[in-house]
């Protein structure tokens, strides 16, 4: 756990992967507020693996939202009991509940339907929020750091030296 | 291209991959644990299986060598086989649809020996057969000689020495009663007098009105006297009323007393049973309930997993979300076997069964299941043909035909009845059977003739009664039953008639009919006998209270006539007449 802070800490350091970062709390939330048996969960987590965002933060960002999950699953089950049997909307899903990779993914069980719909509404603004608080971290917090006479002390030892060498990247 | 991570893809596919591999290698001992595990939770016994392999390609399942432990009899199997291989279609599977393309099964075989004893772990239900066992042992229960009918009326607790009694009881209660109400009856004298008082009030010269107003107080007060008297004779007639009906009853609780004793002894001594006529259904009932059994209970299977397939799915809302079904435009049923091929090893041989489209939805395929059975094996199994077709619609109501034929089937050894006091044993004999039934709208019309030739029976038995059966079985060389089953198809009435039935009410009228008859008619006389004088006592004291009724009925009457008299209204006549001619008198002399 404190290798995966470290690398989300270096993340954050680093100049280029904000979105990467962004991108992966927003699939963290999605990921969270799915069930973890099912088909939108393992979509998500092959999204995860197969696009270039970052793991560190998308496993801690999973790990926090699992909570929020918690308190938003009475929420989830709502929205999806209003989509699966409002009459503006039933029709549509009793015509995709003719394929099979509907009931495959179980999108006709009220709290699947309904954390997909919350989590893929929320991923949004998560997003951008991310990516805005990764860019004023940086402008902000990280140079008020740096200029600290003891994190230039740091800097200056053999051992951080190292580290920056053997570091692992960040742009996983 | 920048975005994408293929070194991600690939350890995703190949976890993904691993998974699967191990799931295909681990399913094969998984089915096998399973089929063991639920095999067992619901027969309660032990349930063995060899080897489970799983087929990709197409989808399938191998079962090797499945046994299942009969929880009766742990020493056998209930249902055994050699191998069952069914080819199943994955995707409906994935969605709880159980659709089997083919399954062949060789080898089916109930109730054959294991190996070693199977573990119960569940004591079996009381089977309905069990009870019906007890029903059928009349013949152990059955006196071996009639009770002696002396003893029998010695007894106390006879219906007719009981209600006897009773009306014995009551004729001393009503005797007292009506020795009061003799004591208070109006008597001649008091009627005359009364007459007499009426008459001579008739009699009163009325001169003026005072005359007049004293003979109507007179008659008042005299009437409130007959008030008085007749409410009297109302109390004791209301008491004679009382009296005669509890006379009544009583008479005729008596009267009908012979004939419910009589009802009574012939239950105990299961008299009624040798009237009854029904030998056939006393001695091939158990086996044909047996028979039956295998049909009902894969029936009633049939419907209720299928109710509970419907209750399940209703009930499946909780804390966390529910499933929301909507209709299917093509919708699979919940099982459906295609095609079967079973080679069924029953006794010494073996009968080949092909199913068709075997389901319990039937509406959603348009299709009937279809079963055929045959054996062709001459000197073991005869020549067996039998086709069924049945269909539930939505409602759950059953429709099926079918029709069977069978032709020189050995029997032998079978068991009819093995009690302490009878024992028979169909020893060989050739059976042929044609039948058929069809069930509509859930009501069933079953007919199916039996026909045994060159019986040979065997048995012993205590009871005179029963060495009658035997002697008279073993004396037939053919014996014809028919069977026939109509009603509710999961709770029909079974008739079954025969030629036996002939046969031995003529054995036993000729052997048994002649004792019953005096038997009954000793007992009878002696039972009216005992009647008679309580009778006689009570009917005396109903003439006696009838005679009292119809006096007190006459007093009331000239009580009433009496009290009606005009004495009042003549006598004030007398006086309006006397005025009237004093005034033409007086007219007469004024206008002369």
């Amino acid at each position: 756990m404190l290798s995966l802070l470290a690398q989300l800490l270096k993340a954050l350091n680093s100049e280029n992967s904000s979105r990467q970062v962004s991108a992966a709390i927003a699939l963290s939330l999605l990921f969270a507020l799915s069930p973890i048996l099912s088909l939108q969960a393992l979509l998500i987590l092959l999204l995860v693996l197969m696009v270039k965002v970052h793991l560190a933060s998308f496993i801690i960002g999973a790990t926090l939202f699992e909570g929020l999950a918690f308190i938003l699953s009475p929420v989830s089950i709502l929205i999806g009991e209003m989509l699966l049997t409002s009459s503006s909307t039933s029709a549509a899903f009793e015509s995709l509940y003719q394929f099979g990779w509907f009931k495959l993914g179980q999108w006709h069980h009220t709290y699947n339907l309904g954390s997909l719909v919350l989590g893929a509404v929320l991923a949004v603004p998560v997003y951008f929020l991310t990516k805005l608080l990764v860019l004023k971290y940086r402008q902000h917090i990280k140079n008020y750091f740096e200029r600290l006479a003891i994190v230039k002390a740091l800097k200056a030892t053999r051992v951080f030296q190292l580290y920056q060498q053997f570091g692992i990247s960040g742009d996983k | 291209m920048h975005y994408i991570r293929w070194q991600g893809a690939v350890a995703f596919l190949i976890i993904i991959g691993l998974i699967a591999g191990i799931a295909y290698l681990l399913a094969g001992p998984i089915a096998k644990q399973a089929i063991e595990r639920y095999g067992a939770e619901y027969t309660g016994a032990e349930v063995n299986v060899d080897s489970v392999s799983v087929a990709l390609m197409p989808f399938g399942l191998q079962i090797n060598q499945l046994q299942a432990t009969d929880p009766k009899k742990p020493e056998n199997n209930m249902v055994s086989l050699t191998k069952a291989d069914a080819v199943i279609e994955l995707w409906p599977l994935i969605f709880g649809k159980t659709i089997i393309d083919s399954l062949v099964v060789e080898n089916l075989t109930f109730g054959d020996k294991r190996q070693t004893v199977g573990q119960v772990y569940r004591a079996p239900t009381q089977d309905k057969s069990e009870d019906s066992s007890a029903k059928s042992s009349w013949l152990d229960d059955m006196q071996q000689n009639l009770p002696d009918p002396q003893s029998l009326l010695d007894n106390a607790n006879l219906r007719t020495v009981k209600q006897a009694k009773k009306l014995e009881q009551t004729y001393a209660t009503e005797k007292e009663n009506l020795a009061k109400i003799k004591q208070n009856l109006p008597d001649k004298e008091k009627l005359k007098s009364f007459e007499h008082r009426v008459k001579a009030l008739s009699k009163v010269k009325v001169k003026s009105l005072a005359d007049l107003e004293k003979i109507k107080k007179d008659f008042e007060q005299l009437k409130a006297e007959f008030k008085q008297e007749q409410a009297q004779i109302k109390a004791m007639k209301e008491q004679v009323l009382a009296s005669k009906e509890n006379l009544a009853t009583d008479i005729t609780a008596l009267k009908d007393a012979p004939k419910q004793d009589w009802q009574d002894i012939s239950t105990k001594y299961q008299l009624q049973t040798i009237e009854a006529e029904d030998f056939a259904h006393l001695i091939f009932g158990d086996k044909a309930r047996d028979y039956y059994q295998w049909a009902e209970i894969a029936l009633t299977h049939i419907k209720s997993s299928s109710e509970q397939k419907a209750s399940s799915q209703a009930s499946q809302v909780n804390d966390n979300g529910r499933f929301v079904h909507f209709d299917e435009q093509q919708p699979l049923p919940e099982f459906w076997l295609k095609k079967a091929e079973l080679s069924l090893a029953l006794g010494q041989g073996n009968y080949r069964v092909n199913l068709e489209d075997i389901t319990h939805q039937h509406w959603l395929i348009n299709k009937q299941s279809k079963l055929n059975v045959v054996a062709n094996e001459a000197g073991k199994l005869g020549e067996l043909n039998a086709d069924a077709q049945f269909a539930l619609n939505a409602k759950q109501v059953v429709t099926a035909i079918g029709s069977w034929s069978v032709q020189n089937l050995p029997l032998n050894d079978i068991e009819l009845q093995n009690s302490t006091a009878f024992n028979l044993e169909l020893v060989k004999a050739m059976l042929a059977v044609v039948g058929q039934f069809d069930i509509n709208n859930g009501q069933l019309a079953l007919r199916s003739d039996f026909a045994l030739a060159e019986n040979e029976f065997s048995g012993n038995a205590e009871s005179k009664l029963a060495n009658i059966l035997i002697d008279t079985l073993s004396s037939t060389d053919n014996l014809s039953l028919a069977l026939s089953a109509d009603g509710d198809w999961l709770s029909p009435t079974w008739q079954l008639d025969s030629s036996l039935n002939n046969l031995l009410s003529d054995a036993f009228k000729g052997q048994v009919s002649a004792k019953l008859n005096e038997f009954q008619s000793t007992l009878t006389s002696g039972l009216n006998e005992k009647a008679a004088s309580s009778l006689n006592l009570g009917e005396g004291e109903m003439s006696e209270l009838l005679q009292i009724e119809s006096l007190l009925n006459s007093t009331d009457a000239a009580i009433d006539d009496l009290a009606n008299s005009d004495v009042v209204k003549q006598q004030k006549k007398k006086l309006e007449n006397k005025a009237k001619d004093k005034l033409k008198e007086k007219l007469g002399k004024l206008f002369g």
